[in-house]
């Protein structure tokens, strides 16, 4: 996820002839990840997961809220009580944005704490570090 | 300000979902998050056209007013959407026009407009029925009846699309644009019937590549090679990177290639034999590097059109020195494809002279060894 709002940025400032099909992409995402406020998903998923996904999801959201001026994709994620989640999250997307392994392992690392699963895994490097 | 406001409501279940970046089904399953997302939705659009706007939801509706800050809102916005449309902004356009068509249900210039704009869109539900709408309540709209027929083509009931084509050209025999489409269904079985129909066209449309295309395809399926080749290779140059120009370009490999068989009454062509035995030489000396140079040359080359049929030595290449003949760059090309990409469609079928060739190659190399 981190990943991706980096990449959507990169597209958005380097390719503004892409915009149009940028925004659909980017809200096909968005309508496909607020699934998960739909009642029968809501209700099967574990609530630790549940919170860590919606999240995760809010940060998306606030990006693209910021870089396409519109707040609707917000909306879901306030009602449900995420408004400030997303921006303590992209507050560390905007400190490790560096486009190196070790930035990005740390990004995630961030926000894994953040959200509460940073039990969940543990990398391994295929150089063979621990 | 002005004081005529522009002004519709919507029954909130008419409000088309999709138009929203949030789930169909967590919105249904949430009311209030519902109206805050169509009134959020409404008031980002008209706020960003400057003026007051005022949006509220109650009794099951979203009602819109906007107050521009000059002028009379429906010029301003169906305006302001052709411009839109006119830079290729759909998604932009789209919300205005979709307003507009909520205030003003039965306007005839709102209905064409924004039903080509999902027309375009492959949105062609949507689009029938507000093309529909429109020559219902405009029946003598003879460019209505031309667009709700390429929505009917498009959606594959080609019989009710040649109607509609043929009532806009009842109205308006000299519609090109119906011209053009009722000769595109009509020449799939009779070329001869839909010729008239494309000379109509392509007369009006000099500069148009769907009509030069269906034209030059039309006069090919009648046997007259030479009058379609003109056609085709025009379509080619309007915009030598469009799909129709693509499509234009099949059209006359494909007629070459008839040509070139004929030529030999359909057998192998031993000149061709030769053109690919020594381009298996010279790729064999110079590698796939040297391969690749000459092949992808000669392929872009190829994109404004190599004639086989002319054995003048007339074109030049930067890769390799000389003088060739359309037939020995395409052979050359071939033998490339083969040795590159095998699988990729050379566009051409040169299979049976490549084979030969490839025979004797291996039949000089084992002379070379011994």
């Amino acid at each position: 996820m981190p990943l991706e709002i980096l990449t959507i940025r990169d597209c958005r400032e380097l390719c503004p002839d892409l915009r149009e099909l940028q925004a659909d992409s980017v809200e096909n995402e968005l309508r496909r990840l607020s699934e998960v406020f739909a009642p029968r998903i809501r209700s099967s998923a574990p609530e630790q997961v549940w919170r860590g996904n919606v999240s995760m999801n809010s940060a998306f959201a606030l990006n693209w809220a910021e870089l396409s001026g519109s707040r609707l994709a917000m909306l879901p994620y306030e009602s449900a009580g995420f408004g400030q989640t997303a921006p303590a999250l992209l507050k560390e997307v905007n400190a490790k944005s560096a486009k190196t392994t070790e930035a990005y392992t740390t990004l995630v690392d961030a926000w894994a704490e953040q959200v509460g699963l940073r039990t969940l895994y543990q990398w391994e490097y295929r150089n063979g570090r621990a | 300000m002005n004081e005529q406001p522009f002004s519709f409501s919507l029954r909130l279940q008419d409000f088309d979902l999709s138009r929203l970046p949030i789930s169909a089904e967590a919105l249904r399953a949430n009311a209030d998050l519902l109206a805050q997302a169509i009134s959020q939705y409404y008031t980002e659009i008209f706020r960003s056209l400057g003026g007051v706007a005022n949006v509220a939801v109650a009794d099951g509706a979203v009602h819109v007013s906007w107050y521009p800050q000059t002028g009379e809102p429906r010029i301003l916005l169906f305006d302001h959407a052709m411009s839109l449309l006119r830079k290729g902004s759909h998604r932009q356009a789209d919300p205005i026009l979709h307003s507009l068509h909520a205030r003003y249900p039965d306007d005839p210039q709102i209905l064409y407009n924004y039903g080509m704009m999902l027309s375009d869109q492959g949105r062609l539900e949507a689009a029938s029925s507000l093309l529909g709408h429109l020559v219902e309540v405009a029946p003598e709209h003879s460019h209505g009846w031309t667009a709700l027929g390429v929505v009917l083509s498009r959606a594959g009931q080609k019989p009710d699309a040649l109607k509609a084509f043929q009532r806009a050209l009842q109205i308006e025999p000299d519609n090109p644009y119906a011209s053009r489409n009722a000769g595109a269904i009509i020449a799939e079985r009779n070329p001869a019937e839909a010729l008239p129909l494309f000379e109509r066209a392509a007369a009006a449309l000099k500069d148009d590549q769907q009509t030069l295309l269906g034209y030059g395809t039309c006069l090919l399926n009648l046997g007259r090679k030479n009058e379609a080749d003109q056609a085709l290779t025009r379509c080619i140059d309007l915009n030598p990177l469009s799909d129709t120009a693509e499509q234009a370009r099949v059209a006359r490999t494909k007629m070459a290639h008839t040509s070139m068989r004929a030529a030999v009454g359909g057998g192998v062509r031993p000149d061709v034999v030769m053109y690919c035995f020594d381009a298996l030489k010279l790729f064999k000396e110079g590698g796939r590097t040297k391969a690749g140079a000459v092949t992808m040359e000669i392929a872009m080359l190829g994109r404004s059109g190599l004639d086989i049929n002319d054995p003048a030595q007339k074109y030049t290449l930067r890769s390799l020195p000389g003088t060739f003949s359309g037939m020995r760059l395409v052979s050359i090309m071939y033998a490339g494809f083969k040795m590159l990409a095998p699988d990729q469609d050379a566009g051409i079928d040169l299979s049976r002279e490549y084979e030969e060739a490839k025979r004797l190659f291996e039949l000089d190399k084992g002379k070379g060894v011994g």
